[in-house]
């Protein structure tokens, strides 16, 4: 049942401003799940909508399966009922005036649909989802995580060519998040569907997508897979969406093999991931995460090896974050692990692997926007 | 699940001719309800404006003697009785409508938010004097509190008490007009407090602000749009409003702009251009204040209902809440019960002469003559089962035209839904006697009979309620996420079937309450009757007015308490009918999250 | 049309219009009475319907049309009741479209009827000659009904109540004992308030003014405001306070000396009427002595027949005469006279 989606030149723009989505092509192969993940206002749900059929793009093509479903330009415009596509709302838009079974065989009441078949199919839509004991309940009487996941059987019922999720878990409270989440993931890939899903939350993106788009003001940024989205970030929005808080600023000075070496304000230099074709003297912003600083003394001869001072702990039970001062700048780093191993004041040894030390092209583009609305998401 | 399936390249070619007709479908149907409208409003407000301009009855002059002047408006701008009647009028309505404001947001606020007593009783009672046509409601109380004679007066005599109430005045008709239309705020905010989120009251309490700062910082403020749209709408329905100011404004000498027009038409021989003139002069307010409305609230949202939701909340009074009750059982009496008894002793005694309190005890003075006489007539029959039928009619095909505007205006791209709004809410600003000459000036020559029919009292009070039914509907229908619809078309279910599957029964609270509105609106209605009734076609109201003018006071109460247990029967139908099919809605919106 | 001189000249003996005592009560029933041929009659029934369009009270004109049908049951009256302006701006539309649908039309306003003259068809009853030639402007309208002016009072609360019509401007009936319907509110008060100005002395209405009278927009509500006590001293049309003394209020009721005003109503058949035939048999029956006799006990009319089949109770022609309008003055002093009236009882219409 699972087909490919081609997004080819995607432009929407709205009766005033400028365009919600600014010519993004992507392509998802059957079966695949892929992840538009982005602040809000970058355009992401806007194009699950175009590929839904809710909102009519002003350029660009959108084809399911071969089968050209949006071609502005051609005049092809196919209804949203005609393409043969599963969607889950953020609100959930169950129908509160029906029971939960009445809910899922919805789709299937005016196919072609015998009634065993119709039976057999919402029972296993149902018991998918895992409420096939609540068949008979009005919709209202269940609690919110329930409600989205009638919705989610309401959508699959029918085994869709693709299916779209619009950000479907923001309303539920965070432990319902998770637990859906992962259920989520493990439901649509036993039916096999294609599935585009959109959020903010880059936790989810990772665990659901097996390839994951960030979005911002309209442009897709970088689609690629979660290992690579927060190993290799296309650009510095990437990379501060996706968690790489810390920031330093520096000036290309050489290459060193792979990595390039870039000097810093106190005249330290390091060694990091450059993208090409940037010669010595460029100013650059190097982003690295957390997660990546590695504290304590380590082996000898590494590269990027500093001194470091703490200047603040911020204990957090099964993790440790640090505030340290280093490289004439503060940088974030969070150590595993419940014990509290290094005092305020003291002056430890930090690395930063160069592998994941990013830079960035920088000076010329200041933070402001992009880094605060990525903090605003992570927070 | 299957694996993939090869995609048919057949619908290409199906879809480019799909594009066409889906434009060409939006073109045919917002012409034909814009074709509709012509007929409804347009045409007949072209011929008032006319008639305005040439100071001739267009039927009568035809369209010869078409030299247009505006000096029926300049000598109408220029008339102090004009001015006066207009001062008179913004000032009666205006006081009204304050009056309306406090007891509406009272009890909205009591009903929805507090833990008080009794409050489906109160928010019924809220509702109740919706139901009384203003002529009735004038005539009772002119019983009631006629500065020499009202029951009041006579009980307060009785107790030795110097206090008089006088309702023939200018204060009187304020508190009369409040009272009566305190429900139109009642509606619009009580629903409003519902949908609001109860999280925002608590936030600013938690910053330390005590429940009267809370109510007057952010609760009020919040549900701002709601309270303006039902001060304006009140405002606006009770400028046109003839019953109250004829029955306690004359007396007292308090000449309103509908009173004024009333007798422009009512005089022999009538001044109709006059009247016209004044009826745009009304109609300017009447757009200013609607066009005031839509300016202030440009911008802010109404929807409220997804599936996200909360609990509501209920403040705890405290011993505070049996204030609230009195304060309801209050208006109960004043409202209710006091007119009610008046009418029911006006319609039960021989003559309404009441001496002194003993004599209103008199058993002797009371009998069923007017019920008796009432019904010996064969008109008051008649009058009935016709007004039962043009109020069904109306409120069947003016509850799906509303709906079929609300949905277009408010849920399609549809090209020209904003020419449907505007022209939609016109007939608003137009006073019932006037828009009745209209209605018979427009339609008196349309070949197939339609005058002398039911049908034209029908039509007229479809496009004159059409306004208030579309508002109606469209709160209630704004209210349903647009998602909810969505998801059926992604299901792959069409307009059509969505509307019917979805739209339709979450609307049909709203769309049964719509038209249980548009059905007492039709009933009560009396301005633009009185022109297009004929003998086969006699209305309650207009028998009504006539046993009024006729100044049989007994047989008018007689026929008021007729009409009163009338409507409240069929509302009460009507109310259980609405109920049934908003339960499950209702939870819906009650708890989710 | 009879030429509107006639009318001055007859008007100005005046008063015209005497009620002869002698002829009054006894021998009045003595032939049978004739409504018409026996062909009319049977045409009449052939149609066996009308429309009557009325600015008279919903509830007489019922208890008129019952009256009517006891004699001719096979009639059915059809009626539609509109207050004057609201009657005549219905009438001239449905004439315009071609579409006038009543029978008969009956009007308080002499003057406005004249003014469609052209729309209604030659007509007279079999006792054309009876009535007086003052009363109807044009050989086509009848006056199928004549009301009169009278002082009313409440007799439970008036202790002293005024004889005359001079009485109502004594400082002793002030401040807002008495009610007055407005000068403006159509024909027949214009009668009145003519009738004032012209033989009770120009300075009448001020000196009434002064009084500080309650004003009210028609004769209905200030019968109904007289019986409740809300004013207690009302000059009122005599049918009005009429049924409801005979209902046993508590109402009084003066005939003055002065005179009584008069307002003869104006009735005609459109020459479009569907019933022509219907429409004279009824007609026919209203304006013959049955049927004026019927109106006078039952409702308290007078008549404008010269010599009234009844004589209303308490009514005494030889104190109180009757006084109808000199008809052109009627018409040209209209405008100006109420303006003046508005002015001085301080009425701002």
């Amino acid at each position: 049942m699972s087909t490919e989606l081609r997004v080819e030149h995607l432009r929407k723009v709205f009766a005033t401003g400028k365009p919600a989505v600014d010519d993004v092509s992507f392509r998802i192969e059957a079966g695949e799940i892929v992840v538009l993940l982005g602040p809000s206002g970058c355009g992401k749900t806007t194009t699950l909508r175009c590929v839904a059929g809710l909102e009519h793009p002003t350029a660009g093509s959108i084809s399911i399966g071969g089968r050209v479903v949006s071609a502005p330009e051609q005049g092809i415009l196919v209804s949203p009922r005609q393409r043969n596509v599963g969607m889950v709302f953020q609100s959930y838009a169950v129908w509160p005036h029906m029971t939960v079974r009445q809910n899922v065989a919805y789709p299937l009441r005016h196919r072609k649909v015998s009634r065993g078949e119709m039976d057999r199919k919402v029972g296993g839509a149902l018991e998918l989802v895992g409420l096939s004991d609540y068949a008979e309940r009005p919709v209202v009487a269940l609690s919110g995580g329930q409600m989205q996941r009638v919705a989610l059987a309401r959508s699959i019922v029918y085994e869709p060519q693709l299916l779209l999720l619009d950000e479907p878990l923001s309303n539920l409270d965070a432990k319902l998040r998770l637990r859906l989440r992962d259920d989520l993931r493990r439901i649509i890939k036993e039916t096999g569907v294609t599935a585009l899903y959109v959020t903010h939350d880059q936790a989810e993106a990772v665990v659901l997508g097996d390839r994951i788009g960030v979005m911002r003001d309209g442009k897709l940024l970088q689609l690629a897979t979660p290992h690579e989205i927060y190993n290799r970030p296309a650009d510095m929005f990437v990379a501060n969406f996706t968690g790489a808080s810390n920031l330093l600023s520096g000036r290309t000075v050489g290459q060193d093999g792979a990595f390039g070496i870039v000097e810093v304000a106190t005249g330290e230099r390091m060694s990091v991931v450059l993208p090409a074709g940037m010669g010595p003297g460029s100013p650059v912003k190097i982003a690295v995460r957390p997660e990546n600083i590695r504290l304590g003394a380590g082996l000898e001869g590494t590269p990027n090896r500093f001194r470091a001072r703490v200047a603040a702990q911020h204990y957090h039970g099964l993790q440790t974050v640090y505030d340290l001062a280093v490289l004439g700048g503060r940088l974030e780093a969070i150590e595993l692990g419940t014990d509290l191993r290094n005092v305020v004041g003291s002056e430890i040894e930090v690395e930063l692997p160069p592998a994941l030390c990013w830079a960035y092209p920088g000076g010329e583009e200041p933070l402001g926007g992009a880094a605060s609305a990525a903090a605003e998401t992570l927070a | 699940m299957s694996a993939e399936v090869t995609a048919l390249s057949a619908p290409q070619t199906r879809t480019r001719p799909g594009v066409n007709w889906r434009k060409a479908g939006s073109w045919l149907w917002s012409g034909t309800l814009l074709l509709i409208l012509a007929f409804l409003v347009i045409y007949p407000i072209a011929v008032l404006l006319l008639g305005a301009l040439t100071n001739a009855n267009p039927v009568v002059e035809g369209f010869r003697g078409f030299d247009l002047s505006i000096t029926n408006f300049t000598d109408v701008l220029a008339n102090p009785n004009v001015h006066l009647a207009l001062a008179n009028s913004l000032l009666v309505c205006a006081g009204g409508t304050a009056v309306a404001v406090l007891i509406g947001l009272t009890f909205s606020w009591v009903v929805v938010r507090t833990d008080t007593p009794w409050k489906g009783l109160i928010a019924a009672t809220s509702m109740l004097p919706l139901f009384v046509p203003p002529l009735v409601a004038g005539v009772a109380w002119a019983i009631l509190a006629s500065p020499k004679t009202g029951l009041i007066n006579t009980f307060m005599a009785a107790m030795g008490l110097s206090w008089r109430i006088d309702v023939y005045s200018m204060t009187g008709m304020i508190i009369v007009f409040g009272m009566y239309y305190a429900p139109y705020i009642y509606m619009f905010t009580a629903s409003a407090l519902r949908n609001m989120d109860p999280a925002l009251e608590e936030a600013a309490e938690i910053s330390g602000a005590g429940s009267l700062r809370t109510l007057m910082t952010v609760t009020f403020p919040l549900i701002a749009p709601a309270i303006l749209s039902g001060t304006l709408l009140s405002f606006v329905v009770m400028l046109g409003i003839y019953g109250i100011p004829a029955v306690l404004g004359t007396p007292g000498n308090i000449p309103v702009l509908t009173t004024y027009i009333f007798k422009l038409t009512a005089w022999s021989p009538p001044l109709y251009a006059t009247a016209a003139a004044v009826s745009v002069l009304l109609m300017v307010v009447t757009g200013a204040l609607v066009w005031l409305q839509q300016w202030l609230l440009s911008g802010r949202s109404y929807t409220t209902v997804a599936g996200k939701a909360f609990r509501p909340r209920s403040l705890r009074l405290g011993p505070w809440r049996f204030l609230t009750l009195g304060l309801a059982l209050l208006y109960l009496l004043v409202v209710v019960v006091l007119p009610t008894l008046a009418l029911v002793v006006a319609a039960f005694r021989k003559f309404l002469f009441i001496r002194d309190l003993p004599a209103l005890f008199d058993g002797r003075q009371y009998g069923l003559q007017h019920f008796e006489r009432l019904f010996a007539n064969p008109l008051a029959l008649r009058s009935i089962a016709n007004t039962m039928e043009v109020g069904l009619i109306t409120a069947v095909i003016g509850g799906v035209l509303a709906f079929a505007l609300g949905y277009t205006i408010h849920r399609t791209t549809v090209v020209g839904r904003r020419a449907l709004d505007i022209i939609s809410t016109l007939p608003v600003a137009i006073p019932g006697l006037v828009i009745g000459v209209a209605y018979l000036w427009a339609w008196i020559g349309l070949p197939g009979g339609l005058y002398g029919t039911i049908w034209i009292l029908a039509l007229a009070f479809i496009a004159r309620f059409l306004p208030d039914t579309i508002k109606a509907l469209s709160t209630s229908m704004l209210q349903i996420h647009r998602e909810l619809e969505e998801a059926s078309w992604i299901c792959g279910r069409g307009l059509l079937g969505t509307l019917r599957s979805i739209v339709l029964p979450l609307a049909r609270p709203g769309v049964i309450a719509a038209m249980t509105l548009l059905f007492i609106l039709a009933i009560r209605e009396l301005g633009s009757s009185l022109f297009l009734y004929t003998s086969q076609t006699m209305v309650m109201a207009v028998l009504l007015l006539d046993y009024y003018e006729g100044g049989n006071l007994g047989i008018t109460a007689a026929f008021s308490l007729v009409q009163t247990v009338l409507l409240g029967v069929l509302i009460s139908l009507a109310h259980l009918a609405s109920r049934s099919a908003a339960a499950p809605a209702d939870v819906g919106i009650g708890r989710a999250g | 049309m009879a030429p509107l001189g006639m009318f001055r000249h007859l008007a100005k003996a005046a008063v015209a219009f005497t009620v002869a005592v002698s002829a009054a009560t006894g021998a009045a029933q003595a032939q049978e009475p004739n409504f018409g041929p026996p062909e009319l009659i049977e045409a009449a029934r052939k149609e066996g319907r009308m429309v009557f369009y009325t600015a008279g009270f919903t509830e007489v004109e019922q208890e008129v049309i019952a009256a009517f049908n006891k004699r001719f049951p096979f009639v059915k009256v059809e009626m539609v009741r509109a207050s004057g302006g609201q009657l005549i701006t219905r009438i001239k539309t449905e004439a315009a479209a071609g579409k006038l649908i009543a029978d008969v039309i009956d009007h308080s306003d002499r003057g406005l009827m004249l003014e469609m003259a052209d729309l209604f068809q030659d007509y007279a009853p079999p006792n054309a000659a009876d009535y007086l030639p003052d009363s109807h402007p044009s050989p086509k309208i009848w006056p199928r009904i004549t009301l009169g002016w009278v002082i009313a009072y409440n007799d439970a609360l008036v202790k002293d109540p005024p004889k005359t019509w001079m009485d109502l401007t004594k400082p002793e009936y002030g401040n807002a004992q008495i009610g007055q319907v407005i000068a403006p509110s159509g024909g027949t008060t214009w009668t009145r308030t003519m009738f004032e100005r012209q033989v009770l002395g120009e300075d009448y209405w001020q000196k009434q003014a002064a009084t500080k009278p309650r004003l009210y927009p028609s004769g209905a509500p200030l019968a109904d405001a007289l019986v409740r006590g809300e004013v207690t001293i009302a000059p009122s049309l005599y049918n009005i306070v009429y049924s409801k003394k005979r209902d046993g209020a508590p109402i009084g009721i003066v005939f003055p000396p002065e005179g009584i005003p008069v307002n003869p109503y104006a009735d005609a058949i459109p020459k479009t009427a569907a019933n022509p035939n219907a429409a004279k048999l009824f007609l026919n029956w209203c304006l013959s002595e049955e049927g004026q006799a019927f109106m006078i006990k039952q409702f308290g009319n007078l008549t404008s027949l010269k010599k009234p089949p009844i004589l209303p109770e308490g009514f005494d022609p030889k104190v109180a005469k009757v006084w109808l309008p000199e008809f052109s003055q009627y018409e040209k002093l209209r405008n100006t006279w109420v303006e003046d009236w508005n002015k001085i009882y301080g009425y701002r219409q």
